[in-house]
This record gives C-alpha cells, structure tokens and sequence, in this order.
C-alpha cells in the first residue's frame, strides 16, 4: 500500500475510540495518516459566512486537541494531517482518497445514521461505491469494530 | 372623591394580590428545588388551592389579560434563543405537525366533541382549535435539567410556537363565523388563514428587522436596547392584531403570535449579534426574570381559575374530552412523523423522540384564555361556554399534572436523558476535583498567612492530595470504560474555556485596557464559535443517538 491512510468522519467529531483505532492503523501500516472530516452539507450547507468559519476554525480546534490526547495516550505517535472539507461526502472522500493515492480508507464509527448525507441507501452502498471508485479497501473502525 | 378613593383602593388591592403572588412563586421556586416537581405544575397544584380562597387574590383574570400581556413576552423570550440554523433544520416535521396536525387535530376533536359531547358545529370547531395549543414551558424546563438532546427540544419549542398561532387563527374563524351567523366555509377559511398567518409573520419579520438592523446596530446602551426589545415584543402583536385599525382596512386582523414569533427570531439571531457583549448579558438578564415572572403569573392564575369543586359537576365531558385529546394527539404525532419520515428521510424524527412528542404535548395559557374568550363571547349559549370552559380546565389540569410529572420518568426511561449513570459519576469526580483543589487552595493560603502553622497545613494539604489523586485516576479510568464520554467533556470543556475567554475580555474592557471596539470584534468572534460548538454538538449528539453498524470489512474485489 502506498500514500496514505484517509480517516473519514462527519457530521461533527469523531469518536475518541475511533480516531485511536486509526492511529493504530495507520502506525501498523507505517504510513501517514490524513484525518478528514467532512462537514455535510446537509446540516452545515447554508451557514452565514462568519458561522461556517467559525465552525470549521472550531471543528479544527477539537481534532487537533482530540489527536493530541491520543498521543499521549498511545504508543504510536502519528502526527495526522488534519483536513476539514465542506461538500457532498461521498465526492469527497473519492476525491482525496485519488489524490492521495491511499489504498485504505477508514471509517469512523459510529456512522452517521444517515448514509444519505453521502446520497447513498445504506452504508453497505457507501462501502462498495467508495472500493468502486478508488479501488482502496474500506474498513470501518472504532467502538465494537 | 368617592370614585377616586375606590378607584385607588382597588389599585391598592391588586397590588397587593401581585405581591402575594410574586412571594408565593419565589417560595415555590425555593422548594421545588428540593422535590422532584416542575415548577409550573407545583405553581399550578398551588394556585389550586389559593383558588378555594377568592378574598385572598383580587385579580381581575382575563382572556385579554393572558393574551396580550403576558403571552407576548413569553413568546419572545423562547424564540430569542432559538438559532435560526437549527429551527430550519427541523422545519419540515416542525410545519408539518404545526400546521397539518393542527388543522387535522381540530378537525378530528370537533366532530368528536359534536357527536360525543353534543356541542354545536362551530363550538367544537372552537374547541378542537383551542385545545391544539401545546405549551411546553413545563417540558422545556425539564429538557433542561435532564440534559436532553438539543434536536428533541427544538422539536417540541418549534411545534408549540407555530401551533398557537395556527389553533388562534383557526379558533377567531369559528368564534367569528358563530357570532356573525354565518357557517365557516373551507375557501374563506383557507383564504383567512393564509392572510392572517403569512401577514404576521410579515408585521414581525419587519419590526424585528427594524429593531436588529437599525436600532440595536446603532445604540450601545444596555437600557435602551433592552427596553428596545421589549416594546418590540408587544409592539409587534399590537400592530399585528390591529392592522386593520392602523391602516384602516375595516375587520382585518393578523396573527399577533406568528408576529412575536417572527420578531423574536430576528433579534435572537441578527440583533444580538449587534449588541455589546455586556448589553447581551443585561438584555438576556432582563429576559429571564421577565420569563420567571410572568410563567409564575400564568400558571398560578391557571390554578386559580380553575374551580375544582366545578369540575367535579361535568366529569363525563372532561373525561370525553381528555380521551379525545390523547388518542387524536397519539395519531398526529405518530402519524405525521411517519409520513414526514418517507418524505424527508434525512431528518427523520427518532421513534424516543415521537413518544415524547406524544405525552409531552402538555396544553397551558392559551387554551385556557381561548376558553375564556369563548365563555365570555355571545356566539355561543352560556350553557356551551361553560361546557367548553370546563373541558378546557380538565384537559390542562390533566396535562400538567398527570403528563407533567410523568415525562421525566418517560425520557430517563428512553435513555434521552443526557446524563446517563456514567456520565453523572464522571461530573461527582470532576466535581470532587474541583472542589477539593479549591479546599487545598484555601488551606494552603492559611498556612502561608500563618494563621495554621506550617505542619499542620502540611498534613491536611497532603490529606488532599491523597484524596485528588484518587479522584484523578477514577476519571482516567471512567473514560477508558466509557470511550463515548470523550467528546463530549472535550465539547464541554471547549465551551466553558471560550466563557472563561469572553469574560476575560468583558473584564479587560471594563479595566479600560482594551478599547470596546476590540473587546466587541473578539466578543463577536467568540459568539460565532460558541455557537459554532453547539451546532457539531448537535451533529454529533444527533448521530450518537442511534445504534450504528460496526464491525465490517471490505477489501477491493
């Protein structure tokens, strides 16, 4: 496997237990890791301009706290790039997993209920057009996985 | 002399009876902290009882009273604190339920109580109408203090403010259509409404943007934007009830609640942007005792209207009525929300958040000021008036009390209340932390004073620290047992790090050591990321409700 391994999250934070486990992953494998978190238009899409920045300034300041808590609670020191985008899930994570050139994407559990905030039924559809179109393999990590 | 001796008198006498009644709600606020009661219920359970002594409260209740006194402000304040983002995420189930299950459940009540109860058409139109009205002061209180998701409690606010205003328009067609003689035809009423409501919401959407662009943009004085908001709050029902009296339009009336509705929401979401920070602590202040006081006011004069031993003369129609109530309100909550469910399933309301929307939908002030209008208008026999009146008290009386002190039982046992065993022994560990690090602090500084000599400030500060550090390790270990902890202390503490931030800021401005230029730009900022918080806590909250999928893999085939 080449480039990197994409953590995906959206709507809001990700699961503490679920950033760890891709922190392992991505140790494991001994690649970098990119942690992106989407912000789905469906709850952030129309926000005035000084709140959608605020949100992302916000959603920033988390994850770098989230990841720094991490680290110093695991062994595997990873320094993650954090990328916060706001858009179509499913066109996203497609877009900067090819970019990339990552052969692993993570998905961070729990899952949105809402598989359709990536326009898809469920999230079997969302697994397999993702492995359809970036020919990375999925995996879904965090609590229980 | 005579007259205006009298006249002072009676001035005097209800004076005396707001001062009894602001003691009496202070004293129930102080004990209501210590039995597990709503607020309002326990104002309600006691202004029962003060009703069985009418020398006692010289008031002079009514309908008017309620409805453009002390409705208007209460309104306001719900809405001012109602972002506008998280409002339009849920509007769909909100409208639908407002207004669909309105007009439905109107219906629906009014040939029930046509065919069951005996009323004429247009009384049990009225009735249907006015007994649509949910008031969930009580619920809202309780959302609070339980922790429960933001979504739930948006939900239920935003189906209550639009309902009222639905049920009142609906309520004047048939008290209009009964006075006049006339039958209420579908057309005229459909026509009606539309002018009514849309014309409403178009007098408060114009005032409130007055007031937030022009006045509160412009002044910087807590005094004169506070007061500011408040004419605005019965300016805008005033303008909107008589439209057609200002503009000279003979009989035309718009809604003046959809007015205070959309006012509120302006100046919640444009206007206090345009404040000070320290005009937006005094003006929410204002609010807040303002909300206090007339909530006390309106539900001990609920309890005191409502004649117990009156009750007890028409029980098979109250008993009618409180059926009819709950099993229609049980088929529109269930019912729309599944068809809202196939429409709009990226916002489905969650099957918890149904039941509460079912058994929470408490009835309040202005069912029973809609039942007093109609026992005091001629439209109707008095005879139908007292009837409805007393349905009317039955089913609030049966709401508040029987649902009111249920529903708390109801979210705990949904698992909605946000704070579940694991987080309250997190906060009792945090809270222990905190408290014992102020305890060594105070000690520490005895032993530096000399007021404890050294040793033993030594021995109990150590004492504390055996004690701090057991504290800390329980913590540590609480969130390896209970990972989904995390974020949300991370969230909390976020929050209460950017308060610390803003008061800082309020504090260096008012030391002179930052201009109130700067101190207003990084308060504004702080505002947009505090409430930047809220909006991914919701997010998050709202998907961490569900159970999800785990444990897959899937590998490029």
């Amino acid at each position: 496997m080449g480039g990197e391994v994409v953590y995906v999250s959206w709507g809001g934070t990700g699961q503490g237990e679920a950033v760890r486990a891709a922190v392992d992953r991505a140790g494991e494998a001994g690649q970098k890791l990119r942690y992106l978190a989407i912000l789905d238009d469906d709850q952030f899409g129309e926000l005035s301009p000084a709140l959608a920045e605020a949100v992302r300034s916000e959603l920033d300041w988390l994850l770098h706290a989230q990841l720094r808590m991490v680290n110093l609670q695991t062994e595997v020191a990873v320094q993650p790039i954090i990328d916060i985008r706001q858009g179509d899930v499913e066109e996203i994570i497609v877009a900067v997993v090819q970019d990339a050139g990552s052969q692993l994407i993570l998905l961070g559990a729990p899952l949105p209920t809402d598989p359709r905030a990536a326009r898809r039924q469920s999230i079997d559809e969302l697994v397999d057009a993702l492995r359809e179109q970036t020919g990375a393999a999925v995996e879904i990590v965090g609590p229980e996985s | 002399m005579t007259t205006l001796a009298a006249e002072s008198s009676s001035i005097l006498e209800q004076e005396l009876s707001v001062v009894i009644l602001l003691a009496v709600a202070a004293g129930i606020a102080l004990l209501v902290r210590r039995i597990k009661v709503p607020f309002t219920v326990a104002l309600v359970v006691v202004g029962l009882v003060l009703a069985f002594f009418p020398d006692f409260i010289d008031l002079d209740i009514s309908s008017e009273l309620i409805l453009g006194i002390l409705v208007p402000p209460l309104l306001f304040e719900a809405v001012l604190h109602l972002p506008w983002p998280r409002l339009k995420a849920d509007l769909g189930p909100i409208l639908m339920i407002a207004i669909g299950g309105t007009l439905i459940g109107t219906f629906l009540v009014g040939y029930a109580m046509r065919d069951w109860v005996g009323l004429p058409w247009l009384a049990a139109l009225a009735f249907g109408a006015l007994i649509s009205a949910t008031d969930p002061v009580a619920v809202i209180a309780l959302f609070k203090s339980l922790g429960v998701n933001k979504r739930l409690a948006v939900l239920v606010e935003g189906e209550s403010l639009f309902n009222d205003a639905v049920a009142v328009v609906i309520f004047n067609l048939a008290l209009g259509a009964a006075a006049a003689g006339e039958t209420l035809t579908w057309g005229h009423g459909i026509e009606e409404f539309f002018i009514v409501g849309l014309g409403g919401l178009a007098v408060g959407l114009t005032l409130g943007y007055i007031v937030s662009e022009l006045i509160l943009e412009a002044v910087d004085d807590p005094l004169i934007e506070t007061s500011t908001t408040l004419a605005l709050a019965y300016g805008s029902y005033v303008v909107a009830e008589s439209f057609g009296t200002i503009f000279g339009i003979e009989d035309l009336h718009l809604s003046g609640i959809l007015a205070v509705v959309a006012a509120g929401l302006m100046v919640g979401n444009i206007g206090l942007n345009n404040t000070s920070p320290s005009t937006r602590v005094s003006l929410e202040s204002f609010w807040e005792l303002l909300t206090f006081l007339v909530n006390s006011f309106i539900f001990l004069l609920i309890g005191i209207q409502i004649d117990v031993t009156d009750l007890s003369t028409d029980i098979p129609d109250i008993a009618i009525a409180i059926g009819v109530v709950l099993v229609i309100r049980l088929m529109l909550v269930y019912g729309i929300n599944w068809l809202h469910g196939l429409i709009q399933k990226d916002r489905k309301v969650p099957v918890e958040y149904r039941h509460v929307a079912f058994w929470g939908g408490l009835r309040g002030a202005i069912s029973l000021a809609l039942a007093l209008t109609l026992a005091e208008s001629p439209a109707f026999t008095e005879e139908v008036g007292e009837t409805i009146k007393l349905m009317t008290f039955g089913v609030v009386l049966f709401t508040l009390i029987v649902q009111g002190t249920t529903i708390g039982t109801l979210i705990s046992r949904l698992g909605l209340s946000g704070k579940s065993a694991s987080e309250e022994d997190q906060q009792r560990h945090q809270a222990l932390i905190y408290a014992r690090r102020a305890g060594r602090r105070e000690l520490e500084r005895l032993g530096h004073e000399g007021v404890l000599f050294r040793e033993m400030a030594d021995a109990m500060t150590q004492t504390y620290d055996e004690q701090i550090e057991e504290n800390t390790e329980h913590l540590g270990q609480h969130f390896v047992s209970h990972p989904e902890l995390e974020i949300s202390m991370l969230v909390a503490a976020r929050r209460d790090a950017l308060l610390a931030e803003q008061s800082a800021l309020l504090d260096l401005g008012r030391r002179g050591l930052a201009s109130s230029e700067v101190v207003h730009e990084l308060s504004v900022d702080l505002d947009h990321r505090v409430a930047a918080l809220e909006l991914l806590e919701e997010r998050w909250e709202s998907d961490s409700v569900f159970p999800d999928v785990h444990s897959r893999e899937e590998g490029p085939h």
